[in-house]
């Protein structure tokens, strides 16, 4: 502390106890906010709205530049390997286009034993594709903050998918941005079926790249390589929405390794299935 | 009167500068850059703030815009808010309490200071965040944030000391 400082401290007491009663003030509201984390208070998740939807253009801009760096650096790297990928994705071009044939006939063959079995479909899904601004986070969350809101029809609880496989759901909507936690972030809990046989688990995130699953049965088998999708229980996803597959154990726990490329995210699929309106009555 | 509106208005912004510098590193850590892995130990660029200011310019970020920052931060990384705003204002505390002992050595011992400010303010945060999500946290990425905010102390540092010579010269 300075000498002028003290000098006028002891002139006015009345000052410094002022800013200490600021400073308790502060730390109070500071710990409040803490214990109510958890209880998804509406005025803190406005104001978290809010802010988004502040930064979300402020961001656009600033990533602009990146962008351009991005896009120069892929170029260049594009350029270099220009033959060889050509040749390599005329050989995937004819793989996929026997897929794409052999799915066909599936499908043909799914809609005629789903009208054989009266078997109601999944209503039909819109989706809005977003840019990500924000890549949220830190060290203890994991989030993205994207450009598309409310004014887009985005919602919350709506999956983000990639075009490899589900990254995560909107959490919260402003009017112009949604941020989205991802699959990873350590409050994600998300219904999947693993495997052939379909067990039923819940993915659970960690804040490391490769959640795991909870809640396996104990005496069922599963193995490295099986397939993760959601299961559509709980009603927010529907079923099928291709996550990952399973690498390994952590900590007795199965580690699934989302097919979403984490440092490739540049833009989202916001899909809404019609399963969760904001103004729905909980169900029951 | 022109001028002396105009001189009020020159001296607010030299006031508010730190506060907006400190946004805009804010806003900046959150581009989104396509580097492996670094957005979980991106460094905390608002301890550097805090420590650097209160060290040498306490009256110039005040315990309110350290909260108002803070909160900004919570709010703005999609988790829960407090612990970043309640490990700031405790770190503005500790180091205003000693400041006196800081400010007159060279900018390598502030630097160590600031390591050991670090150190405990990411205890802190960690302990504070692990309360709040009700979960055992990852220590790893917390404490590559740590050792990153203090690599990146001197290149910030540099910036807010450039910042004081250039613009907020005159007491």
């Amino acid at each position: 502390m300075q000498r002028p400082l003290s000098v006028a401290r002891l002139a006015t007491p009345m000052r410094a106890w002022a800013g200490r009663l600021v400073f308790g003030l502060l730390i109070a509201t500071a710990l409040t906010l803490m214990l109510l984390a958890k209880a998804d208070v509406a005025v803190i998740e406005r104001a978290r709205s809010e802010i988004d939807d502040a930064i979300a253009p402020l961001l656009e801009a600033l990533s602009q530049p990146v962008a351009t760096v991005n896009g120069i650096i892929d170029y260049a790297e594009e350029m270099a390997a220009l033959r060889a990928r050509n040749a390599a994705l005329k050989t995937e071009n004819e793989r996929l286009r026997n897929w794409q044939a052999r799915a066909m006939e599936l499908q043909a063959e799914n809609s005629r034993l789903g009208a054989l079995l009266n078997f109601v479909p999944d209503p039909d899904a819109r989706s809005v594709t977003a840019r990500i601004v924000g890549d949220q986070g830190g060290a203890f969350a994991r989030s993205l903050l994207t450009n598309a809101g409310s004014v887009q029809g985005v919602g919350r609880g709506q999956a983000a998918m990639t075009g490899q496989g589900l990254a995560g759901r909107v959490v919260g909507t402003g009017e112009r941005s949604a941020r989205v936690l991802l699959l990873t972030d350590i409050n994600s809990r998300i219904p999947v079926l693993v495997g052939d046989r379909r067990h039923r688990a819940v993915l659970a995130g960690d804040n490391s790249p490769n959640p795991h699953l909870l809640y396996l049965d104990p005496h069922v088998a599963i193995a490295v390589g099986d397939y993760v999708v959601t299961s559509g229980v709980g009603g927010v996803f529907p079923s099928g929405l291709p996550i990952g597959r399973v690498t390994g154990v952590k900590r007795s726990h199965p580690t699934v390794r989302p097919f979403v490329d984490w440092d490739r995210l540049e833009i989202l699929r916001l899909i809404d299935y019609g399963r969760v309106r904001d103004s729905d009555p909980a169900p029951q | 009167m022109i001028p002396a509106a105009l001189e009020k208005i020159d001296r607010w912004t030299r006031m508010l500068l730190p506060g907006l510098l400190a946004l805009a590193l804010l806003l900046i850590g959150m581009v989104p850059i396509r580097l492996a892995g670094l957005t979980p130990i991106a460094p905390w660029a608002m301890l550097i703030a805090v420590y650097f200011w209160t060290v040498h310019r306490p009256g110039l970020l005040p315990v309110w815009a350290i909260f108002c920052l803070g909160l900004l931060g919570d709010l703005m990384s999609g988790g829960p808010a407090g612990p970043g705003t309640f490990t700031l204002l405790l770190t503005h505390a500790a180091v205003k309490a000693q400041r006196r002992y800081i400010l007159p050595h060279a900018f390598v011992v502030q630097w160590m200071v600031f390591a050991l400010v670090a150190v405990m303010a990411g205890s802190i945060l960690f302990l504070s965040a692990t309360i709040t999500q009700r979960a055992i946290l990852a220590v790893e990425p917390a404490s590559f944030q740590v050792l990153m905010t203090i690599a990146v102390y001197p290149i910030l540092a540099w910036v807010f000391v450039q910042t004081q010579l250039t613009f907020l010269k005159q007491h």
